[in-house]
């Protein structure tokens, strides 16, 4: 290779180092960027800001049509999360084009949007690629049942949910009531796995237009009615719906009582990543007694199987243990052989006692932890299980000694049979010899 | 000048050696068409198996070979290839490699492997010549040599890089006929242990050792039953069975096969039944004769009753197996595709074309009747053996393809006979010419003597027309004889050249101008794959092409051509019929990554995996009820990827994967996707994918290669 060969190949090299360099955003990060319809509008939202930025979030508020709204500078993403509060939105600011949330989402970072009953198409279609189909333009969710009267107008628009979901990071495991909500009503879209309603109506509210004669069945009803949702992507990060921007501002924070403001913060911390987040290594395993970890290990086996499990602390900053006790490992080859419960050893650790079937293959050590409020945990680590070598089975089988025996006894007996026969004198030859010429004769 | 006896032997043997020799050169180079025309490589697909297993044998040592379980076939199953393999080509293929190594001949073990069939295929002139001077004489003994070495149903086994376990085991199999005659001949216990050894070679081999397994009971049972029985015979069967299936039991494949499946049972069958008959002689040679028959009648009636008890007990305990499928397959030739179509499915399990026997056998056709008329003029206990030989081969023969390569050698022995009893009948005729063309040489020695002798030359010379008639006729019969074999010789190296010696790995075809063309296609998709893949990626496919895709791509494979789990295969055969998105799930569920189809539409490769796709319909469809066959065909049950497709078909993906993107292509003007390997302009041209891209299409789109997309990251189905 001359000079300039290898010169081009550390360029190449470079430009490929450069390049596969991923700018990842940092889980939990703390750069969040808050979009509304209009900046004068910013004093609704005052609790809100407030609330985070005590929590420690640096929090940049613009505005959708604003020109300095920039997200991207070239190389890497400039905040963490967005919350997005902007219904009428038509774009997300200069050179950010759908896509590119995509790309946002993909790298890990976290969306929160807010959504009102007059929205905009770009925005009903972000809220479509997250599996939430809006209702139409300008319907509400109405509740003739269950509504805030100090914030109802009259139309029952104001309706108070009928439920959410109770995962511990969200709400701590506490069951709150009375969350008031004003806004548009959505349904799940089926063909999406991932996403799950976190606060939805009560039995007797449904979507429609509040100004219009109910003709047509309501697209959704009941505690189909959702109000929140969430998708947990399989890249870590978090995309959040939410029917109402309204519930996000001071007046409805204010006036509808502790457990909504409860619950609107924490949905609003939980979208930043302030809980549930986990991280999980690879998964390790070794055979009792031994250290090392081998891709093959033989049947009938006794492995240990170890990963560790560890959940962000955003006060802390940091990632401490995960306690928890319902992790658990499956052990497949096409079907589980076993299922065993991993037990946290406080450290971050899990163990687990794996026995290995009497069944040879490709197995595959199995977590699928799926739990609400928590980063969907799925991944697997495959390893050989090879049946018995030759030399591996008993030499001696206690029930075979009969057959050695009788073995043995044959190969004496054949050894002195030949050394008689070969050896002896034969005492009675001429009787032998004239018996012989007899039977001769007589054929 | 004097020529003592001796020299004139040792001329013979130098004849005899030479000649052997020169055939050993001919076979060799015969067989060497497939590397000129392609290259030095693996053909087909159970070689590429046979390369795999011997190169770890040579790497890795025979421990690491003998307990191999390997992890990258029938995932997620994986191999004990260990006990599931036939072992004795991988150990001859190392054993000659170190040899070349010792003598300092640095061979790849890759050629030692493409080497080893040319090279036996000498042995296996030795072996014919051995076994036909057994039963006849030297001269036929040549004749079998020179022909063995050339007969196609042979050839097309064993020309260089046809590394499958049929390249040793043919001369195996003749070899251990040989040993096992020799210890009849001699009625020698060495013979009959040499002649177990060599079984054991065979057992070590080829699955069709079975064939021996059979042929030898029934040859001893015809024996018994034409009165010929022999202490010699008693020796013989007696040592080679006992040993025989003690040491085979060595081969884990076989193990207790040996004694328990019902392909065995005939052979200890013929060994009680032959103990029986001694043991009744012996009694004979010292009761009265009506004593004899009470007794006879007694122990008849016994020794049957016992038998049928011990039969009936094994089969409803299960000690003694069911009879496997290949096996009715021999009986009944129709069994397979009514019943197994796994069996059926596979090309060399078809029923034998007349014109495959011509082709393959040329000559010998003709041939082997005429040495089996002349064998039966002459009845000995050697011939006995080649008649039931050769009659049990024509009769399997005609059960699959696959067995004219048994019938090769027994017709080949059986028609040198003839044509050695033919030469030599006709020969002598030519050589009395010496004595009557000098009749000065007929009369001096009878001026001196008697009017009788007087008598007699003048009857001499009354026949002398009639000789000279038939001395004609000879030089014209011999004059055709010797054309017909060169006829033979051309039919042969062309058949070679032309039809057995296309590795089906690189697939060519004659060009307008006469030159190859050469469609590279596997290796540059395997190649593919080995570059550019995740080294632990699964690979799906067909399982034809399991075992080339192990030894080019070293990627895991789903099913490859073991065909020992029928359920998995029909797996396969669901996902290539099913529409996609339960083909994504059966994806999933076998941690498949990339989805391989050989699709011949634009090559008009006929063997694709479209035209094949009916046995996986109907593999699968033993399976699982769901699939249905007449859902792939037309509303008038054909099979058509046209406008008539059918609904099933429309759906499947075979034909997505076959078809994606192919209306792009302008294969003739003005026709959208037009499929030369069926003629056919394709139905539905517009085929989407949702879980599966294109990763690769070769050249010639002979292979396509698609990654199964993996799950959405915001959870859409």
């Amino acid at each position: 290779m001359d000079w300039r060969k290898r010169s081009i190949f550390a360029l190449l090299l470079l430009i490929f180092w450069v390049g596969s360099v991923e700018v990842e955003g940092e889980l939990g990060g703390r750069r969040v960027l808050m979009i509304i319809d209009d900046l004068s509008n910013q004093e609704n939202y005052s609790t809100i800001l407030k609330y985070l930025q005590e929590d420690g979030f640096q929090v940049t508020v613009k505005e959708e049509t604003e020109d300095t709204l920039v997200m991207y500078d070239g190389v890497s993403f400039m905040y963490d999360s967005i919350i997005l509060l902007a219904p009428k939105a038509r774009s997300l600011g200069r050179g950010m084009p759908i896509e590119g949330l995509d790309d946002f989402l993909m790298q890990g970072n976290s969306i929160l949007l807010g959504m009102d009953p007059v929205y905009s198409d770009f925005m009903k279609k972000i809220a479509l690629s997250f599996g939430v189909e809006l209702d139409r333009k300008r319907s509400y969710v109405i509740d003739h049942g269950s509504f805030h009267k100090d914030l109802d107008k009259g139309d029952h628009t104001a309706v108070i949910s009928g439920g959410h979901s109770i995962s511990s990071p969200l709400t701590d495991g506490a069951e709150l009531s009375g969350i008031s909500f004003r806004g548009v009503g959505a349904a799940l879209v089926e063909d999406n796995e991932l996403v799950e309603k976190l606060l939805w109506g009560s039995e007797t509210s449904f979507s429609y237009k509040p100004s219009d004669d109910v003709v047509t069945p309501p697209l959704v009803t009941g505690t189909d009615c959702v109000l929140a949702a969430a998708v947990q992507t399989r890249k870590q990060s978090r995309a959040v719906y939410a029917g109402s921007i309204e519930m996000f501002q001071n007046e409805m924070m204010d006036s509808a009582g502790g457990d909504h403001r409860r619950f609107v913060l924490s949905l609003l911390t939980w979208t930043l990543g302030s809980k549930g987040l986990l991280r999980a290594d690879k998964i390790r395993w070794h055979r009792v007694g031994e250290e090392d970890q081998k891709a093959t290990y033989r049947v009938k086996d006794d492995l240990v199987v170890k990963v560790n499990i560890m959940e962000w602390y955003y006060k802390q900053q940091q990632w401490e243990p995960f306690a928890s006790d319902d992790v658990q490992i499956e052990f497949t080859s096409m079907d589980p052989y076993a299922r065993v419960r991993l037990v946290p050893q406080g450290n971050g650790s899990f163990e687990a006692d794996v026995p290995v079937p009497d069944h040879y293959g490709v197995f595959k050590l199995e977590i699928n932890h799926f739990r609400q409020g928590y980063t969907p945990i799925s991944m697997y680590e495959t390893m050989s299980i090879r049946p018995f070598w030759h030399n591996e089975y008993p030499r001696f089988i206690l029930r075979a000694y009969p057959y050695y025996l009788s073995a043995v006894l044959n190969l004496v007996g054949v050894f002195v049979f030949a050394v008689a026969y070969l050896y002896s004198k034969e005492p009675k030859a001429k009787a032998v010899k004239a018996a012989a010429s007899k039977t001769v004769k007589a054929e | 000048m004097q020529i003592s006896i001796g020299s004139l032997r040792q001329q013979e043997a130098l004849l005899r050696y030479g000649i052997i020799a020169l055939t050993w050169v001919l076979g060799f180079c015969t067989r060497m068409y497939s590397v000129i025309r392609y290259e030095s490589i693996i053909h087909e697909f159970d070689p590429w198996f046979n390369f795999r297993s011997t190169k770890l044998l040579v790497d890795e040592g025979t421990y690491e070979f003998w307990n191999w379980f390997d992890d990258r076939s029938w995932y997620p199953l994986g191999r004990v290839v260990g006990g599931t393999v036939y072992p004795g080509i991988m150990y001859t293929a190392a054993a000659m490699h170190s040899l070349f190594h010792f003598v300092g001949f640095k061979m790849s073990i890759k050629d030692v492997c493409v080497m080893t069939a040319p090279i036996w295929s000498g042995l296996t002139a030795v072996s014919a010549f051995l076994l036909t001077s057994e039963i006849s004489d030297a001269g036929a003994g040549l004749i079998a040599a020179v022909s063995i070495a050339l007969i196609p149903g042979y050839m097309q086994r064993s020309v260089a890089g046809s590394y499958d376990n049929e390249a040793i085991a043919i001369t195996l199999l003749i070899l251990c006929f040989w040993v096992f005659l020799r210890s009849v001949s001699t009625g020698s216990i060495l013979w009959a242990a040499l002649a177990s050894l060599s079984y054991l070679y065979m057992v070590s081999s080829w699955g069709g050792y079975i064939f021996i397994t059979n042929i030898i009971p029934i040859y001893v049972l015809v024996m018994l039953l034409a009165g010929r029985y022999s202490h010699r015979l008693y020796v013989a069967y007696c040592g080679w069975y006992v040993l025989g299936t003690v040491l085979s039991m060595q081969i884990r494949f076989v193990g207790f096969n040996a004694i328990q499946s019902s392909e065995h049972m005939g052979a200890m069958g013929v060994f009680g039944l032959l103990n029986l008959y001694v043991f009744v002689r012996w009694i004979r040679s010292f009761v009265s004769e009506s004593t004899f028959r009470g007794l006879s009648q007694l122990v008849v009636v016994l020794a049957i009753s016992i038998f049928l008890l011990a039969g009936f007990v094994g089969v409803a305990s299960g000690f003694i197996g069911p009879w496997t499928g290949r096996f009715y397959t021999l009986l009944d030739p129709t069994y397979a595709s009514k019943h197994i179509p796994i069996i059926a499915s596979v090309a060399e399990h078809q029923p034998t074309t007349w014109s495959s026997y011509f082709m393959d056998l040329h000559l010998f056709v003709f041939l082997m009747p005429v040495g089996l008329y002349v064998v039966f003029n002459n009845i000995t206990d050697q011939n006995i053996f080649i008649i039931v030989y050769g009659t049990a081969a024509v009769y399997f023969s005609g059960v699959m393809v696959r067995l004219m390569l048994v019938l090769a050698p027994a017709a080949v022995i059986l028609g040198s006979v003839g044509l050695s009893d033919f030469l030599k009948t006709f020969m002598a005729v030519i050589k009395t010419r010496v004595i009557d063309m000098d009749p000065l040489a007929a009369e001096q020695p009878a001026a001196g003597s008697s009017s009788q002798k007087r008598k007699g030359k003048q009857k001499i010379g009354s026949a002398s027309t009639k000789r000279r008639l038939r001395k004609e006729v000879a030089i014209g019969v011999i004059g055709f004889v010797f054309y017909m074999l060169s006829m033979y010789v051309r039919h042969s190296v062309w058949v070679t050249s032309e039809a057995y010696s296309s590795p089906s790995v690189v697939l060519s075809t004659k060009g307008p101008d006469g030159n190859r063309v050469f469609f590279d296609d596997f290796r540059e998709a395997y190649y593919w794959l080995r570059q550019n893949t995740d080294e632990d990626s699964k690979v799906m496919s067909w399982w034809d092409y399991g075992y080339q895709l192990a030894g080019m791509a070293n990627r895991t494979t789903i099913a490859d051509n073991n065909t020992w789990n029928n359920t998995h295969i029909a797996t396969v055969g669901r996902l290539l019929s099913a529409p996609e998105d339960l083909a994504y799930k059966i994806c999933k569920k076998l941690d498949v990554n990339y989805v391989l189809v050989v699709f011949g539409g634009l090559l008009a490769f006929p063997s694709d995996d479209v035209n094949k796709f009916l046995w996986p319909v109907r593999i699968t469809s033993s399976v699982d009820p769901t699939v249905v066959e007449s859902d792939y065909l037309t509303a008038d049950g054909a099979y058509s990827v046209g406008p008539d497709i059918g609904p099933a078909l429309k759906q499947s993906m075979v034909y997505k994967l076959a078809y994606y993107r192919f209306a792009e292509l302008k294969v003739l003007p003005g026709k959208v996707g037009f499929d030369r390997a069926r003629n056919v302009e394709i139905g539905h041209p517009d085929v989407s994918l949702k879980y599966f891209e294109e990763a690769f299409t070769s050249e010639n789109w002979l292979v396509r290669i698609y990654k199964v997309k993996q799950p959405d990251a915001y959870g859409w189905k």
